[in-house]
């Protein structure tokens, strides 16, 4: 039950996010090109991600590791 | 007694068609997602045929040398029962290499070796007259030091760490242990640039504990590249070698191994779909959201770790407080995060970094994590940026501290990492990213010059309202040949 309403929040979000935004043109995009500006955590955080994975029992949908290789669940 | 029986199998024979639905909801998820992105990859690829130019995916071949240091105080060890110090150090070198094989095709390699010293590991069998020796037994029970936890003042034979005011004393038991990882992933794009496909293998050895992984990706632009699915699918298949604290073992010859019942399982194995939509909402704006399901079965528990029982006598050996039981946790386990990731470009100074996570299991843990970085760019080659991350998480069902346990139940676990909490971390991270490199090693060759393109390094502290604090530094030197 709790993954239908997940998945609905995120289709409604997912809405909220395409509807009204303006299309961005290949030429105005040099601010979103920025590297600071990538939607992912950066390479040297990797570190923290895991020990996150160690110390607390939540998990996932960061872009890191979600199971293997840690001896831990 | 028949009833009984059959109940028994029609619930065996139900977990067992959970698991296989999931498997299969799995692998048919990542087949139509496959078709839907390459029906509309082809489509595009006609329409776009007559493309004359393609940017290289990848220009230079990139080395990334990766370092952390990870330094951890607590009072919850887990293999002492939910008390103990759990402190631990962890050093880990990586290095990651990106090489493009072609305009469209990039190789990825990535291989580290993780070196951690722990306070625990002589906790897991205290009663080895050879504990400070390093005999097979004590190098095989290193596997839990990752794991942290504890160790106690009173000892019960010579030999191991010792705590004196606070400092780790001797490093007679404070064994290093190591683990080597690695990541083999091969990624393609299409012309168009709008599609790519990738595959991945990884992994990871330890003593007692080795994983092999299997990934594939696929990503998919559209909108004039203002829209992007991500689709990932991930199986990571463990080997657990099962080490039982010290007092359980018949060899040792003492009162809680006499019945007891040894896991039966020494698999874990974990699956997990990601999707991720992003998209740019503006000229300074945009947004990821994405969703995780995670299943894993097999062996969930950590079989070192000790449980007391509040309605059991407290038995102590040689200053030790033998354990009633071990760690039992179930079988199965369905993890599904969801998350959300917005960047925005407030000026050409300011960049707000925001991060937020809701996460939900099947073990009744639920948690609420916010990350929000604040990069401050104070030339066009240096970045500041601090960072702070909170973390709220609610208890497994299952967690209970050391003694709150009755043997009765079926599940149980004293491992704090599973505990409610909060959890605060804050840091200050810098990037110097010249636009042509730091600096360059000319090539007396052909090839291209050695670039020094960029330093990243930051430093985070950690603490838990458990009382558990910790501090990282990390760095990543990247250079381009």
């Amino acid at each position: 039950m709790k993954i239908i309403q997940k998945t609905i929040v995120l289709l409604l979000l997912i809405g909220l996010t395409t509807v009204g935004c303006s299309s961005v043109k290949a030429y105005e995009r040099a601010k979103l090109n920025d590297k600071e500006m990538v939607l992912a955590p950066k390479l040297s955080a990797q570190f923290e991600s895991q020990f996150h994975t160690y110390r607390e029992a939540a998990s996932g949908a960061n872009g890191g590791k979600t199971g293997g290789g840690c001896g831990c669940n | 007694m028949e009833v009984k029986q059959g109940v028994v199998v029609a619930v065996i024979n139900f977990k067992i068609i959970q698991q296989r639905k999931m498997k299969i909801f799995f692998f048919l998820l990542f087949i139509v997602c496959y078709s839907v992105m390459n029906a509309q990859e082809k489509k595009d690829s006609i329409q776009e045929s007559e493309i004359s130019y393609k940017k290289k995916v990848l220009d230079n071949a990139e080395v990334n040398f990766l370092y952390s240091n990870y330094l951890q105080n607590g009072n919850h060890g887990a293999v002492t029962g939910g008390v103990g110090d759990e402190r631990l150090t962890d050093s880990t070198p990586a290095i990651l290499i990106n090489i493009p094989l072609n305009d469209d095709d990039v190789l990825s390699v990535d291989f580290g070796v993780d070196i951690t010293t722990s306070a625990s590991t002589d906790q897991i069998n205290p009663f080895s007259a050879t504990a400070s020796a390093k005999t097979s037994e004590q190098d095989k029970s290193g596997v839990i030091s990752n794991k942290s936890s504890g160790i106690i003042t009173t000892r019960a034979s010579g030999g191991g760490s010792v705590l004196v005011n606070g400092t780790l004393v001797s490093g007679q038991g404070n064994n290093n242990h190591k683990r080597t990882h690695g990541i083999i992933a091969f990624n393609s794009t299409s012309n168009n640039r709008t599609f790519t496909w990738g595959a991945d293998g990884s992994f990871s050895s330890e003593q007692g504990y080795k994983s092999f992984g299997l990934g594939v990706q696929l990503r998919k632009s559209f909108n004039d590249d203002n829209s992007e699915f991500n689709l990932s699918s991930k199986a990571y298949l463990d080997k657990i070698d099962l080490i039982y604290p010290g007092e359980f073992r018949a060899s040792e010859g003492l009162a809680p191994s006499v019945g007891f019942k040894l896991l039966d399982a020494t698999n874990r194995d974990s699956y997990s779909a990601a999707l991720s939509f992003s998209q740019m909402l503006n000229k300074r704006m945009q947004i990821s959201l994405n969703a995780d399901i995670i299943y894993q079965e097999g062996l969930l528990s950590s079989n070192y770790q000790r449980v007391y029982f509040k309605d059991k006598p407290i038995v102590i050996y040689k200053d030790f407080e033998l354990a009633h039981d071990v760690e039992r946790l179930p079988s199965t386990r369905t993890k599904h995060p969801i998350s959300v990731r917005f960047n925005y470009y407030v000026s050409d100074f300011v960049i707000l970094r925001i991060f937020f996570r809701h996460y939900s299991d099947n073990w009744g843990v639920s948690a609420n994590t916010y990350d929000i970085q604040v990069p401050l760019k104070l030339s066009s080659s240096f970045t500041m940026y601090p960072m702070f991350r909170h973390h709220s998480q609610q208890q497994a069902t299952y967690f209970a501290p050391k003694s709150e346990h009755l043997s009765t139940e079926t599940y149980y676990t004293s491992d704090y990492d599973l505990s409610t909490f909060n959890s605060s971390q804050y840091g200050l991270g810098m990037t110097i990213a010249p636009p042509l490199g730091i600096f360059k090693f000319e090539s007396s060759g052909k090839g291209n010059p050695v670039r020094f393109k960029s330093l990243d390094m930051r430093y985070n502290y950690y603490s838990r309202t458990d009382g558990l604090t910790a501090g990282i530094v990390s760095l990543n030197a990247q250079f381009t040949f």
